[in-house]
């Protein structure tokens, strides 16, 4: 223990001083300034050096991750249903050289070296390149290179000045497969249109400076996270980026949809077409095709106008597939039943229009199973001016998802045009125009939803193609989304049994063994003159089996020649491509399917 | 103690104090110097192996990187490879196709399902 001793008073004033420092502090004044003094040394010191460590051993000289900007941000892969690449992500390879760094007496030695990486440059000609440029630090030999070679230059120590430029690039392997539904991704690693431009944010891979933020609606459009989720079994997912979609479409419905397509464009010399095939009962998109088509590959080669997707981008006038929409409303109404008489005169004068069949005669009485069946407008005006009104007809047409976007998962989908009694451009006349499909603009995708939902026992489903997705390790499964109820499921039943009837009408159509529950439309085209019944746009919607719907397809032609009858053009395209739908899934006969376990 | 027994001795000369100062002023400087030592080479250190660790991982990275762009590209030939049309077009070339309906039976069993089968293919799929 220390002792204190007291200084006694008559102690020389040094010795009490001395005493005092040994009590209070045992540090002169000058002392602390110099302990200070080499803190202040010691502080200067270590900021020196860090400033010497951010100068000399700052970020190495290396292309990091955390580095890379947008363009060259990872972007993730999107497969079909069963796990086959649509769109991929690869790498483009650019040589390139700085002759400013190079030694003029190594260039022929470099030059001569890269030549044997180049095939097609000689060591000649990359050594004048080289001379003429030797001010310059960027000179572009080769634009793209393959793989192999393009790492092995990175690789190559000797090779002093020339450098290997990597860009991510998009990549199809199934080449213009599905091109509408995908987009294309520019040069800026952006997308442009369907599922690229959708979730453009989504697939492009977070950096470590580029953290992507949350968005809660993309989120739910792509389902819930699941634990027990069963990707398809593919090596190209999880991709690099881990930022992948699994589409609902499948590869070998996608192919048939748009061979059979091109076959139809050609066979009836039609401008363009559309085929959609959907899963009813959920609304997925199985397949969803255009044509003319584009490869995404090569896209600069293609016109803009190439790029949109007739299936949701482009409206057209229905015709006569929307009297389906029509009695959907009368039987949900419960105003007729299939057998409810009407007379079908030759002419119907309602508001300002003049309704006429497509023969301009009249059948004289028929039943609304009949009127389906032979399509017959006036028959059809009649149910829908007298049998529904305008109310209950156009808040019909609504639930069925009418002038308004489905919310399908692509970009630049347009809502329709539908005029009603609320809208200033409606006149009276346009209820019995709209009930037949004249005077109202929908989507095909719009129209094959509305059918879908009558497959579906009413229920009008959010149609997507997304089926699954990936983020870093989240699992996202989509589940069907229900949006409205446009029918009672009996008016769905009994309206499907009418449309079994009709498809059976139309034979081009059927299948023997199969019942097919379908429709044609043929649709003149509105000019400034009125419409012309020589450009039609033809049109057959259906699904099968009819019992329990599994698939459905609409076709649409535009302008055939050959033919202005859907029943001539779209009606046998259906077939052929519900033929091969059935061959490739081995549906059997509804016969040998519906026959009870003995 | 010793500093102590100085202060109170008051016939120590002032010399002998002021030498002991300096000595222990210099014992403090040098420890001082030597902490200083010290610090500053664990400083250096930790650098070091900070750099050296930050470079492998950013060798790691490029070489995860490098493989990660060999894997694209033998994903983009195996992708190629198979392209449903190439396929098609090879099989028809075999001498392959799509069974016509006549080609085709369906055969029930006991408990309901379905099998398919073809004069071309012994068993096809699926059971439905």
């Amino acid at each position: 223990m220390r002792t204190y001793h007291p200084i006694p008073q008559d102690a020389p004033i040094s010795h009490r001083e001395e005493g005092a420092l040994s009590t209070r502090s045992w540090l002169t004044p000058r002392q602390r300034m110099q302990i200070i003094f080499a803190l202040m040394v010691v502080v200067s010191m270590v900021l020196a050096l860090q400033l010497m460590r951010h100068q000399l051993f700052g970020r190495p000289p290396l292309i990091t991750a955390s580095a890379l900007p947008e363009k060259l941000r990872l972007r993730g892969a999107i497969v079909d249903a069963d796990g086959h690449p649509l769109a991929i992500q690869t790498f483009r390879y650019v040589v390139v050289a700085s002759p400013k760094v190079m030694n003029q007496r190594d260039m022929p030695a470099i030059a001569e070296k890269i030549a044997s990486y180049l095939p097609d440059r000689s060591a000649e000609a990359l050594l004048q390149i080289f001379l003429e440029n030797r001010n310059s630090v960027y000179i572009e030999l080769a634009s793209d290179v393959p793989p192999e070679i393009g790492e092995a230059i990175m690789a190559d120590s000797d090779l002093v000045g020339i450098g290997v430029d990597i860009y991510p690039t998009r990549f199809h392997p199934e080449k213009s497969l599905a091109a509408h539904l995908l987009g294309f991704v520019d040069v800026d690693n952006k997308g442009h249109y369907g599922v690229e431009e959708y979730f453009n944010n989504f697939l492009l891979a977070p950096t470590d400076e580029i953290e992507p933020g949350p968005d809660p609606q993309l989120d739910a459009r792509l389902g819930a996270p699941s634990a027990n989720a069963v990707l398809p079994q593919s090596h190209f997912i999880p991709s690099p980026a881990r930022r992948d979609l699994i589409l609902t479409i499948r590869r070998s419905l996608q192919f048939v949809a748009e061979t059979r397509l091109k076959e139809a464009v050609e066979t009836y010399e039609a401008e363009s077409g559309v085929v959609i095939i959907m899963a009813p009962q959920t609304s997925a998109i199985l397949a969803m095709a255009g044509y003319p088509t584009y490869n995404p590959d090569e896209y600069p080669q293609f016109p803009l106008e190439r790029f949109v997707n007739p299936a949701i981008s482009e409206i057209y006038e229905p015709g006569s597939v929307f009297k389906l929409i029509t009695f959907a409303a009368a039987l949900h109404k419960n105003a007729i039943t299939p057998e409810t008489q009407f007379k079908d005169t030759d002419k119907f004068i309602y508001g300002e229009q003049i309704i006429q069949n497509w023969d301009r005669k009249g059948r004289g009485n028929v039943t609304a199973q009949q009127a389906l069946a032979q399509s017959l407008n006036v028959t059809t005006a009649k149910i829908a001016t007298r049998a529904i009104g305008a109310t209950d007809f156009y808040n019909t047409v609504a639930r069925f998802g009418f002038g308004q976007n489905t919310g399908v998962e692509l970009a630049f989908e347009a809502p329709g045009l539908v005029n009603g009694p609320n809208t200033p451009r409606w006149a009276l006349g346009n209820l019995a125009t709209n009930a037949f499909g004249q005077g109202i603009s929908v989507t095909p995708l719009q129209m094959a939803n509305a059918i879908a939902a009558i497959a579906a026992g009413g229920v009008v489903h959010r149609p997507h193609v997304v089926k699954m997705s990936i983020n870093e390790d989240v699992v996202r499964v989509k589940k069907p989304e229900g949006a409205s109820i446009a029918i009672s499921p009996q008016a769905a039943r009994t309206l499907t049994q009418m449309m079994v009837a009709a498809a059976n009408h139309t034979k081009q159509a059927t299948i023997p063994g199969y019942a097919i529950a379908g429709k044609t439309g043929t649709a003149e085209i509105p000019t400034l003159g009125g419409y012309k019944e020589d450009r039609t746009i033809t049109t057959f919607v259906g699904f099968f089996p009819a019992d329990a719907p599994q698939y459905l397809i609409l076709v649409k032609l535009e302008r055939p020649k050959t033919s202005a009858w859907a029943s001539e053009t779209a009606a046998p395209t259906f077939r052929v491509i519900a033929q091969d739908i059935i061959t490739i899934d081995n549906l059997p006969p509804d016969a040998i399917r519906l026959q009870t376990a003995p | 103690m010793l500093f102590q027994q100085n202060v109170i001795s008051s016939e120590a000369p002032a010399k002998a104090i002021q030498t002991r100062i300096r000595f222990h002023r210099a014992i403090l400087v040098m420890l001082m110097i030597a902490g200083i030592t010290l610090l500053l080479s664990l400083y250096v250190y930790q650098v070091s192996v900070n750099y050296a660790i930050r470079m492998q991982i950013e060798a790691k990275k490029l070489e995860y990187a490098r493989e990660q762009r060999l894997l694209a590209a033998k994903l983009q030939m195996l992708g190629e490879t198979n392209n449903i049309e190439a396929m098609v077009r090879r099989a028809r070339a075999s001498g392959y196709g799509p069974p016509s309906p006549s080609q085709i039976r369906y055969v029930r069993e006991d408990d309901g399902s379905v099998f398919v089968q073809s004069d071309l293919i012994p068993t096809i799929t699926a059971r439905r």
